[in-house]
């Protein structure tokens, strides 16, 4: 056969398997970032959160950090990388598209992938410009010289705190959970099935630990922004 | 009963085809979807028109060459059924039925509601097959299948060729026919010798021919006239992972 010597990411299932992988590294990140994150709903909050901080700077020597970012950039590249390619190909597949077309098992959150990706992009640089580069923090930068966090050149509660009294800010973050929640609805359990992971032994639980695992996560992320906006972080 | 029809209209490829709309007046209830198309095409041809192409053969829903998007659903609004099963009781007194082709890249208008198809060959003929010898017929149960396994190979099986999963898929993709035809004989004992160089090649024929890529919406299951299962696209993603991660060419040279 001519032409049959293709590299995985050159096919249509190898572009989602890298998908899928990269996708277990940022469901995987979702899952540490919020148990850090609530955090803020301990008994003293402040402390908490910026020991909490001080911590991920201090990790081994610092190094860890950086390799999780490192990690985590390759992973959101490579995931948008599948997307934009495999959404380009698909697009062009059915040039003429049909007058009356009805959805039968589709659902919102499968249609929406890409439209929800984006907004997940969107929301990442502008996650990025506010909290980790502290750009639109409405009291201005908080800066920390506290020995007990030596790591820490700003007070990460603080800034999370100022920021989620403002109910615009509030909305961005709800939006964007939404958006997330929606993602991972389609994409926890697709993940699997691109892998190869499916069998009626398990498949319904498959839907459902999905359904579980969108849910939670987004309602988790949602609590952090709400509960300061309506006073329950102490 | 009364129905009114929108047929899409195409001479040929290069034509861009639009809809055209009749009205049959005595359509029985107990005739078939091609039956009532054969009506309307008696209708034109007398009329001196040109009659609606569309592919047909046995009639009887196991062929796989009828095919056509019915109100929005590949093979019309009956679950498990090709269009010429489809029986005009489906439908209400004075409705509105609109009739598209298999909308694909890969499968471009021949005429009307013809499609060709030819792309499915292609990927059948890049690994769709087990190698024997000929000569005289090997004993029938030589091999001992369990059951299970052959039921399950069957099932597979099943799988006419008829496109609906591409034109249901929203991003035209060929994945569960393409699972189909690799399963059914991954499975058996008999396909094991090609069976990582099939997967390979067949899956490299159906991206080459320009079919979309699976994102695992599930309409593809839910349009198919035979039930075949999503299961089967999980299977074939097993597989032709191994093969590109870990299985060398068993047959094929390269
Ligand atoms: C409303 C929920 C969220 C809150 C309150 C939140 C809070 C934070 C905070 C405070 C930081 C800075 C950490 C530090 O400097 O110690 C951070 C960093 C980050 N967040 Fe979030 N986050 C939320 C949701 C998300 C989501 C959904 C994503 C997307 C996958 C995300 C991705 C990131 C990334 C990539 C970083 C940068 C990590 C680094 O600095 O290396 N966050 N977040
Ligand atoms: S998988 Fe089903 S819908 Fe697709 S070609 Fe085979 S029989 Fe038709
Ligand atoms: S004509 Fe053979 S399946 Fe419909």
């Amino acid at each position: 056969m001519a032409g049959q010597a293709l590299s995985l990411p050159q096919t249509t299932i190898g572009k989602k398997a890298i998908m899928a992988a990269s996708s277990i590294i940022l469901m995987g990140f979702l899952v540490g970032h919020l148990g850090g994150n609530l955090l803020i709903f301990a008994d003293n909050p402040e402390q908490a959160v910026n020991a909490y901080s001080n911590w991920l700077r201090e990790f081994g020597h610092g190094s860890v950090i950086w390799i999780v970012r490192a990690v985590l950039i390759a992973a959101v590249l490579g995931h948008i990388w599948g997307a934009m390619t495999i959404t380009a190909r698909n697009k062009a597949a059915r040039p003429v598209g049909y007058r009356r077309k009805q959805s039968l098992r589709s659902t919102l959150a499968s249609r929406t992938m890409v439209y929800g990706g984006m907004a997940i992009t969107a929301y990442i640089i502008y996650h990025l410009a506010h909290l980790t580069f502290h750009a639109g923090i409405p009291g201005g930068f908080n800066p920390l010289d506290d020995p007990a966090y030596p790591h820490l050149t700003t007070n990460v509660y603080l800034n999370l705190v100022e920021s989620f009294q403002n109910p615009g800010i509030v909305g961005i973050y709800v939006l964007a959970q939404v958006f997330l929640g929606l993602h991972l609805y389609h994409g926890a359990w697709s993940f699997l099935q691109t892998l190869g992971a499916s069998h009626p032994r398990y498949n319904e639980t498959r839907k459902l630990a999905a359904a579980a695992f969108a849910g939670l996560i987004s309602v988790g992320f949602i609590l952090i922004p709400l509960g300061v906006q309506f006073g329950l972080v102490k | 009963m009364k129905i009114t029809l929108h047929v899409w209209r195409q001479k040929s490829a290069k034509d861009r085809g639009d809809f055209e709309t009749h009205r049959l007046d005595d359509v029985s209830a107990d005739s078939s979807f091609l039956e009532m198309l054969d009506q309307l095409n008696d209708g034109l041809v007398e009329q001196g028109r040109e009659p609606v192409a569309f592919d047909h053969d046995c009639r009887e829903g196991i062929c796989g060459a009828c095919g056509m998007v019915i109100n929005g659903y590949a093979h019309g609004p009956r679950a498990l059924t090709t269009a010429c099963q489809l029986h005009m009781r489906e439908f209400g007194d004075g409705d509105e039925i609109w009739i598209e082709p298999w909308r694909a890249k890969a499968f471009p208008v021949i005429k009307d509601l013809a499609v060709d198809r030819s792309a499915f060959d292609r990927i059948i003929g890049a690994g769709g097959y087990v190698s024997v010898n000929t000569g005289s017929a090997p004993d029938a149960n030589e091999i001992a299948i369990p059951k299970k396994i052959a039921d399950q190979a069957m099932d597979a099986a099943t799988c006419i060729g008829c496109g609906a999963c591409v034109a249901a898929c929203p991003n035209a993709s060929a994945m569960l026919f393409t699972s189909a035809k690799v399963s059914h004989l991954g499975m058996l004992p008999q396909g094991q010798v090609e069976r990582f160089d099939r997967v390979r090649n067949m899956v490299a024929q159906h991206d080459a021919e320009g079919f979309g890529g699976c994102t695992n919406h599930g309409e593809c299951e839910a349009a198919c006239p035979k039930g075949i299962s999503l299961e089967w696209i999980a299977r074939m993603n097993r597989d032709f992972l191994k093969a590109m991660v870990a299985e060398r060419d068993t047959v094929s040279a390269r």
